[in-house]
């Protein structure tokens, strides 16, 4: 009877995980939406991070043969629920299905529901082979076009500033069989910059492509053409973008994933050559060369010293007006260098090698703030990274170095003691000399000598309810831009989730961010004064009769420098229905936004087109209404299109310059199709 | 002289917010400091159309309320709703003001159950702004709400008036104000109910208010609230239930704009 009861208990649950695992785009949306908080600018990397998920969820991790290296590209498992894992199939051999993870410490129903579908319980390992017939005939081809439509004129149109049409376009070719071998190509026009000659060679604004070969063998990666590198804690080389603080409180440990293809749009922040890494038992050793051409302002030739120089590196990847074509290109990045990694049982240790050369030289800057900017024409970086776990603690670090020797340090402690409480608490000491040009440590910007602490805590306090917190408190040692003098910060964040049922959670959340900045008050002597940004924002989320998902949303910001004091809010409902008789869903959302500047600005994560990522400001007095809708034509055919207006109530013009809109409303139209074959 | 001085001083309120905070109706609601987005009943048609769909009787509703105690702030509403083949109509009608100025709001609802825990409704609003001796300005307005039923004890609310953000008159830049509600109300038994809502419209500070009923007896209901925006305002509130008809009173008291009174009668067949 008890073996019965067992039995039932095993398979209701086992039953109730599979049906839960089904839905993971909408715990997707909100993971992303988290992450992206504290990263606005960011975007890009969630298109890579969306990628990569969707990816994983093709090709599931195979429990029974992952490492933990493997494991670790799932977001929603931390460190020691992995090596759990690993210690359960250990000493118990293979798992046969989802309602084993139950049994092991750390690994809670909710956490067993995110990561279902990125996890296969195959017994066998499929080795699979590169034969022409079985790429041809297994591999998954993703191809998407995306067009955007600014309803609306902008000044640089209208005088005829911007060289090209209004339409933003986007394609994006991904083919991918199993984890071996990936193709794929990016091509990307943004609105106003010209197509074809005599501006653009290659006949589209940007373009990008990659050939990589992965898992075959002792080779792990090797990628022809377009790539990323991500190495330690991200203090010497990380060329692709890294999340900072957000809602994440705890999940702060940089994980490097090597080596990987280049997929996203980021147009001035990727590598472009060969790059390749190697396993050979515990060692990993990687080796790459990349040289491209990158946007820059060039000065005037200065006929006595017979010499180019650049006076800036241009990163926004925009090419419409004759000024921003005429930095096209202008200077060449030519990266070189490498890694080791030794794996020791639960010790990871590394060495990162990596030199940069531009071929126009960086002229040093006169102003004071960017008196430690890398300048030349010469960067190298080195830098040793560990990571070890035991038992329950989890210590990792880097300490990385210039040519100048200069140096920066990373440390991190983290610890799950109880199952129910994550604690993780991380250095860094950045010196303000160190040079670099792609790094991306976790830290408040990573430049002008910033030292800090974080401490991050996330606690189960009841079963329904979530405590996630953290302080951070740092300091810039040197001036920084709006800052002329060494300064100090402190950021806050503290959340409560509450899970009331299957079909309605939610959560409260206080933010509080802190550093000091210029005086506004016209004194003699300028001084530095406080800068407080708090936010309070209730949301709740409830879906009814599994077609309807509501999300509605509250919250408040308050902004203060020195005696200057504003107030924000935003009000929103989502609302998403999914047809019963067609494949057809729609999403829309209503906000009300009143702030009182550009200062209290509140962001929202929008839902968009699948890889289309948008986190607006809300500012000023005005409203936002978007419509998506989300229609599959066939299983493999997927027809999205979006329409978005924001009105504003509180002026006559949007935005400046260029940028200029002539009227009080800005609308948009998105429109996308994906195939997948 | 007294009666201009209150209506210059009174004008950013009641010129341009019809719909407004300061013009919230109905006896039940004021006792629950008018967080009643999420609160189905008689007088839906004012402040969630949404919850019409949740009601399966006829219904009239009239209300009156005399603004800080003052003869010429008067604010006076009629609605009667009936439930048709798919859904439920309404009809409403709002004025506020005195002789020589009002607004008048004429609105016609519809509302349907789009589900078994989700509700829409939407109403079309005749608008007219008269002050005497002056022009007198007529629109278009329109306002749509959402209401759903998250379990057995808990409805949100969400009501957006004038979403598109009408002018009352665009030549006079007399434009209508933009206003959402959000809220909930948890019913924790027959007797004891909380409400709880925040109003944001884009001219005024965002208001957030709380309220409480308990019904004492069956003839008797007992309401407090509490709401916050500019000014701090606590609400009181008593209910006479006789068979179809319910007869509801409340105090406000705002702390720096003083009292209001108002009287609600609600009539279901």
């Amino acid at each position: 009877m008890g073996f019965l009861r067992a039995l039932l208990t095993i398979l209701i649950l086992g039953i109730g995980l599979i049906l839960r695992a089904q839905v993971p785009t909408e715990e997707l949306e909100n993971e992303l939406e988290s992450l992206a908080e504290g990263n606005e600018e960011n975007e890009t990397d969630l298109i890579q991070l969306a990628e990569n998920l969707q990816i994983l969820q093709q090709n599931p991790i195979e429990v029974n043969f992952a490492s933990s290296e493997d494991l670790e590209q799932i977001p929603y498992l931390n460190i020691f629920q992995i090596a759990n894992l690993l210690r359960y199939r250990e000493e118990t051999g293979m798992l046969y299905g989802a309602f084993e993870l139950t049994v092991i410490k750390g690994w809670d129903q909710a956490t067993i529901a995110q990561v279902l579908p990125y996890l296969s319980f195959a017994t066998q390992k499929v080795v699979p082979e590169i034969k022409l017939k079985n790429v041809a005939r297994y591999s998954q081809h993703n191809l998407l076009a995306r067009s955007i439509l600014d309803l609306q004129p902008r000044q640089g149109f209208k005088d005829g500033s911007y060289k090209g049409p209004r339409g933003n376009h986007y394609l994006r070719y991904r083919g991918q069989y199993q984890d071996l071998i990936s193709i794929g190509f990016t091509a990307q026009q943004d609105p106003g910059e010209p197509w074809g000659g005599p501006y653009q060679k290659l006949g589209v604004d940007f373009l990008s492509g990659h050939l990589a070969l992965s898992n075959y063998g002792a080779l792990k990666n090797l990628v022809v053409g377009d790539y990323q590198v991500e190495f330690g804690q991200g203090l010497a080389l990380w060329s692709s973008l890294a999340f900072g603080k957000g809602a994440e409180t705890v999940g702060i440990k940089r994980f490097a994933r090597g080596v990987r293809p280049f997929t996203g749009a980021e147009e001035n922040r990727f590598m472009r050559g060969v790059a390749s890494t190697w396993q050979i038992q515990d060692w990993e050793v990687s080796a790459f060369y990349s040289r491209h051409a990158i946007d820059a302002n060039v000065d005037e030739l200065d006929t006595s010293l017979q010499a180019l120089n650049v006076s800036s590196l241009r990163t926004t990847g925009l090419h419409r007006t004759a000024g921003e074509l005429s930095g096209k290109d202008q200077n060449t990045l030519q990266t070189m260098g490498g890694n080791v990694n030794f794996n020791y049982q639960q010790l990871k240790v590394g060495a990162t090698l990596v030199n940069y050369q531009l071929e126009l030289s960086l002229q040093a800057s006169d102003r004071v703030y960017q008196k430690f900017r890398f300048s030349g024409k010469e960067v190298t970086n080195s830098s040793l990274h560990f990571n070890y776990l035991f038992l329950d603690l989890n210590i990792f670090g880097e300490i990385a170095f210039d040519a100048q020797g200069h140096s920066a340090q990373i440390l991190g402690l983290q610890s799950q003691p109880a199952e129910a409480f994550h604690a993780s608490l991380l250095v860094r000491n950045l010196a303000k000399e160190y040079r670099f040009i792609y790094n991306a440590p976790f830290a408040e910007t990573g430049a002008n000598g910033e030292r800090g602490a974080y401490l991050g805590l996330q606690w189960q306090l009841h079963k329904d309810w979530q405590w996630r917190a953290y302080l951070d408190v740092y300091e810039f040692t040197w001036p920084r831009f709006r800052a002329d003098a060494p300064s100090r910060g402190n950021d806050l964040l503290s959340q409560f989730n509450w899970q009331g049922s299957r079909w309605l959670s939610a959560y409260l959340r206080f933010r509080q961010e802190t550093r000091q900045m210029n005086s506004q008050q016209e004194t003699r002597i300028q001084g530095l004064e406080w800068e407080q940004r708090y936010s309070l924002r209730l949301h709740a989320v409830y879906t009814l009769a599994s077609q309807w998902r509501l999300s509605s949303r509250y919250e408040h910001s308050w902004y203060h420098l020195g005696s200057q004091a504003e107030t924000g809010s935003v009000l929103f409902q989502d609302l998403r229905y999914q047809f019963n008789r067609w494949p057809l869903q729609l999403t829309a959302r209503y906000a009300l936004i009143n702030t009182a500047s550009f200062n209290t600005r509140i962001y929202a994560y929008e839902n968009d087109l699948t890889y289309a990522f948008s986190i607006p400001p809300y500012y000023g007095e005005s409203t936002r209404f978007y419509l998506l809708a989300d229609w599959d034509l066939t299983k493999d055919l997927t027809f999205q299109a979006k329409y978005a207006i924001t009105r504003f109530f509180d002026r006559a013009e949007i935005s400046s310059g260029n940028q200029a809109i002539n009227g009080p409303v800005n609308s948009e139209l998105r429109m996308q199709l994906r195939w997948r074959f | 002289m007294q009666r201009l001085l209150i209506l210059i001083l009174l004008s950013p309120l009641s010129l341009f917010s019809q719909n407004s905070y300061g013009h919230l109706a109905g006896g039940r609601s004021a006792g629950l400091a008018h967080a009643t987005v999420a609160l189905p009943n008689g007088f839906s048609t004012h402040h969630n159309q949404a919850g019409l769909a949740l009601l399966r009787q006829k219904q009239v509703s009239a209300s009156y309320q005399q603004r800080y105690l003052v003869n010429d702030l008067q604010l006076g509403h009629l609605g009667f709703s009936t439930p048709v083949a798919n859904g439920h109509l309404g009809l409403a009608i709002t004025q506020f003001g005195f002789e020589h100025f009002s607004e008048t709001k004429i609105g016609l609802a519809y509302a349907q159950k789009l589900g078994k825990f989700i509700s829409a409704g939407v109403q079309v609003n005749y608008e007219q702004n008269f002050v005497a001796e002056a022009q007198t300005f007529q629109t278009l307005t329109f306002e749509t709400g959402l209401l759903a039923q998250v379990n057995e004890h808990l409805n949100l609310g969400f009501h957006v008036y004038n979403p598109t953000g009408s002018w009352l008159n665009e030549n006079a830049e007399l434009r209508l104000p933009t206003v959402a509600r959000l809220g909930a109300a948890y019913t924790f038994s027959e007797e004891a109910l909380w409400v709880a809502e925040v109003f944001m419209e884009n001219q005024l500070s965002t208001r957030y208010s709380t309220g409480f009923e308990y019904r004492l007896l069956n003839f008797m209901a007992l309401r407090a609230g509490l709401a916050i925006a500019d000014d701090y305002e606590g609400t009181f509130g008593l209910s006479a239930y006789l068979e179809d008809f319910s007869l509801n009173v409340a105090y406000q008291y705002g702390f720096i704009l003083g009292p209001n009174l108002s009287y609600g009668l609600q009539w279901a067949f």
